[in-house]
């Protein structure tokens, strides 16, 4: 009884091994495919912005004509250190530090949030302290939309850029957004990663 | 109707004219263009642009090269070529290679109020001028903070002076603003320009006019496909447009009220020099408009050549300089980029 006790230990390890193993697979596939779009998507913005200069001219797309005015992003993400009592780990597994308060602030709106992460520690509760409600998320975190006041780069080149600089523009910031999805696929594929090395030292002790 | 030109011609143009027909037999050819579309790296580039005309000028250029070191070399050479021709040059010839030059003005002046908008240094402003289009008072700009402080402080002395009488405001020099000076600056020389071709007459008048016209009216089309989607008024972008050319006025009034770019094919398709044009594009298709527009250029300024006894030589000849520096441009980037297969886009073949 004992050992037919064990058995089914071992075989639910194993398969909980196996769909560790399935995830991991799964997050390192995604990484690769979001390395291979970003890696063509910058190709097409520089080959967009080479156009841009073969048109516009290359003295009136240069460095020189960046703008060194300060100006207030479209959002700030401070991450600080606990203020509960709590001591269990939330946030992104790189991070060592604690972390239960997000401040979100952006040029027009102010948000004191924080975050818990429930029991299976895959959804996130956003809880805005400053009015008291509070709203469920996956596993995204929601940031406040920035002022429209925010700079525009296209602008430094002039009013009338050509619609090749434009592409370039929105070669780059898609690239910015897959950047993003590149560092939470490899997050995942790292903390699946990391599983799949716990269950299989569990299974090989057992 | 000509005058006796090849009578007269020879007496000051004719060396010059000889002058500027060598240098037009040193262009890149197709060989040489087929060939540096083989090359691997910027070095290989610079090993056979070494057998060429820029030789000289990229031999003593140190390893690794940058596509920005071709490009200025190639536009020494340009620079070096023009001022032999303008010190040699007499009356109405030295007026109408200075004409050549005041477009580069107008870019240098907007490049300087632009970045000292943006609180750039003017020293590294200064560095990305071009050549062609400087002059003394040049770093004076910074200081202005309105079109009416930057006439009465610095351009009232340049040749772009009779040009600001359209454009002078004490409005705050902002983006938009400095693109409007921008266009009406340009547009005001290049009608001053066609008058001054005009009053030339002859072979000259008759090339040089219809040259300045396709390039108004390929203004026209750039600014109306630059200008859709930004906040630049119908009446603004009207403004912009110059008072000649195949497309004034019928093709400039639905210009100017065109939103996407099928409505702008549509309205200049209506001209059959321009329907050719728009005929290798398909429709929805803007990208290729540009080289489309380049290759036309190159054909109206290869054509020039066939005729003698003129100035129009001298202007096609800095044009062609200017659009063969462009292709080795393109050429550079996409080899120093590993995008080979996008090379053809963008060479526009001379000869």
């Amino acid at each position: 009884m004992v050992e037919a006790g064990s058995m089914r230990e071992g075989t639910g390890n194993l398969e909980q091994l196996d769909k560790e193993v399935l995830q991991c697979l799964d997050s390192v596939h995604l990484l690769l495919e979001r390395r291979e779009i970003l890696h063509q998507t910058l190709r097409q913005g520089w080959m967009e912005l080479t156009s841009a200069r073969y048109t516009m001219g290359p003295a009136r797309i240069s460095s020189p004509l960046f703008s060194l005015k300060p100006h207030a992003p479209s959002a700030v993400v401070d991450v600080r250190g606990a203020h509960v009592d709590s001591t269990e780990k939330i946030g992104v597994p790189e991070l060592e530090e604690e972390i239960a308060q997000v401040v979100i602030t952006g040029p027009v709106a102010f948000h004191l949030v924080e975050i818990e992460q429930d029991e299976r520690k895959d959804r996130w509760e956003i809880k805005n302290l400053t009015d008291d409600s509070a709203t469920e998320s996956d596993d995204e975190l929601t940031i406040a939309e920035g002022s429209k006041d925010t700079t525009q780069p296209l602008h430094w080149f002039g009013a009338l850029v050509s619609p090749h600089l434009r592409s370039a523009q929105s070669n780059f910031s898609k690239a910015l957004d897959i950047v993003v999805e590149l560092l939470n696929a490899q997050s995942e594929a790292a903390h699946a990663h990391g599983n799949v090395m716990s269950l299989r030292r569990a299974a090989t002790e057992n | 109707m000509y005058g006796f030109e090849a009578m007269t011609f020879n007496v000051h143009g004719g060396f010059l004219e000889a002058i500027v027909r060598g240098y037009r037999a040193g262009m890149l050819t197709a060989a040489d263009y087929n060939n540096l579309c083989q090359c691997e790296s910027l070095d290989d580039i610079k090993l056979h642009l070494s057998a060429t005309d820029y030789g000289p000028y990229l031999a003593n250029e140190p390893s690794p090269l940058h596509t920005t070191t071709i490009v200025e070399k190639c536009t020494q050479k340009l620079v070096d070529e023009y001022n032999f021709m303008l010190t040699q040059c007499s009356e109405p010839l030295s007026t109408f290679l200075e004409y050549i030059t005041y477009g580069h003005m107008i870019d240098n002046v907007v490049l300087i109020v632009t970045g000292t908008l943006h609180e750039r240094d003017v020293n590294e402003l200064l560095e990305k001028c071009h050549p062609l289009g400087m002059f003394d008072s040049i770093a004076t700009l910074a200081v202005a903070q309105n079109m009416r402080e930057l006439y009465r402080l610095v351009l009232v002395d340049t040749p772009l002076a009779p040009y600001f009488s359209e454009c002078i405001t004490s409005e705050d020099l902002d983006d938009m603003n400095i693109e409007i000076m921008r266009n009406t600056l340009y547009k005001a020389y290049l009608e001053d320009f066609y008058q001054f071709c005009q009053g030339l007459g002859g072979a000259t008048a008759e090339l040089m006019c219809d040259l300045l016209s396709f390039e108004a009216d390929w203004r026209s089309v750039n600014i109306t496909v630059n200008s859709i989607g930004t906040e630049l008024t119908r009446d603004d972008r009207r403004k912009l447009y110059s008072n000649f050319g195949l497309l004034y006025p019928y093709g400039h009034e639905e210009l100017a009220v065109t939103e996407d770019f099928d409505a702008v094919r549509g309205a200049v398709e209506k001209y059959p020099p321009y329907q050719a044009i728009f005929s290798k594009l398909s429709f929805g298709e803007s990208q290729m408009l540009d080289k489309a527009f380049y290759e036309e250029d190159v054909k109206r300024l290869t054509l020039v050549f066939e005729q003698q006894f003129h100035y129009a030589v001298f202007f096609a000849y800095i044009k062609l300089r200017e659009q063969e520096t462009r292709n080795l441009m393109w050429i550079a980037e996409c080899v120093a980029q590993n995008q080979k297969s996008r090379i053809h886009d963008g060479i526009v073949f001379i000869f």
